[in-house]
């Protein structure tokens, strides 16, 4: 993954764990093979639930440290657990991105939630 | 999908905001007081076609998957966007995550008067049938909006309030929220 895109996904990550320590219990990045967009998939207790993946897509936000377009998708623990067993489906094409650095990363951060 | 994401995106947008006109209207009138379900139908949809215009705009939506479970995702989503405080006006992190969740919780109630999502019970739209809760044994009367619909947005409740003041926050940052 382009460097700058997994940095800025860090960052980003990073802020939506300081505003919403309590409520996000679950992030996973997902590779844009074009390399333009950073595609997040984040689990927050109590995110209202809809009977599919909505991955809505955020405008760059340069003015605070974001210079690329940033789908999320939001779901519920149980939507993720649906998701997981191919319940819901995420847009054709998302890879998840599973380098070990990464999910360490996130593991620590999520561990400050606990 | 045929059509541009962008195409549809505009739309979408278009038709919220002829929505939510059509309910300012109708607030605004003499006889308003007779109109709640009509301006709470309106008010569902128009919030419901906001949040579809920035979900087709990403690319990755189809709009021939119907759902009415849209707006309320959004503003849970809401509270971590930066750019999302500052066109909101709000000061502090602290203030756009309750100001968000608060949109978040209001936008649930009005999904749920949606015919589709309210389970042969109240909505905005249709007579249903209640149980008596004075009855031991069941018995069901038959209720309407125009006369039975408790949960109203149409009236200057805090709720409806913020939801009319929200929707055209959002309108109005658009582009620089969901644009390119």
């Amino acid at each position: 993954m382009n460097e700058r895109l997994l940095e800025t996904a860090k960052q980003l990550v990073k802020h939506h764990h300081q505003v919403e320590t309590e409520r996000l219990c679950g992030v996973h990045l997902y590779e844009d093979p074009g390399g333009r967009e950073i595609r997040l998939l984040e689990v927050i207790d109590g995110s209202p639930e809809s009977e599919q993946v909505l991955p809505f897509r955020f405008a760059p936000d340069p003015d605070h440290g974001v210079p690329f377009p940033v789908v999320i998708i939001e779901l519920s623990p149980h939507e993720f657990e649906r998701m997981q067993r191919g319940e819901l489906k995420l847009p054709l094409g998302w890879k998840e991105y599973q380098d070990p650095a990464w999910q360490g990363f996130v593991a620590e951060l999520l561990q400050a939630r606990a | 999908m045929h059509g541009t994401p962008e195409q549809w995106s505009q739309a979408y947008l278009g038709q919220a905001y002829s929505d939510f006109t059509a309910l300012e209207e109708l607030a605004g009138c003499e006889g308003s007081a007779n109109f709640h379900s009509q301006i709470t139908m309106l008010l569902q949809m128009a919030w419901e076609k906001l949040a579809k215009a920035a979900l087709v705009r990403g690319g990755s939506w189809d709009p021939d998957d119907l759902t009415h479970k849209v707006a309320a995702k959004l503003a849970s989503m809401l509270t971590r966007s930066e750019a999302a405080r500052n066109a909101f006006g709000y000061r502090t992190r602290h203030d756009a995550q309750r100001g968000f969740l608060a949109l978040r919780d209001d936008l649930q109630q009005l999904e749920r008067l949606c015919p589709a999502l309210a389970d042969r019970g109240e909505n905005a739209e249709y007579p249903w049938a209640q149980r008596d809760p004075s009855m031991t044994v069941p018995v069901f009367v038959v209720r309407y909006p125009r006369a039975d619909l408790h949960r109203n947005f149409s009236s200057a409740t805090r709720a409806a309030t913020r939801l009319r003041k929200d929707f055209q926050v959002l309108v109005k940052n658009f582009d620089r929220l969901f644009g390119e």
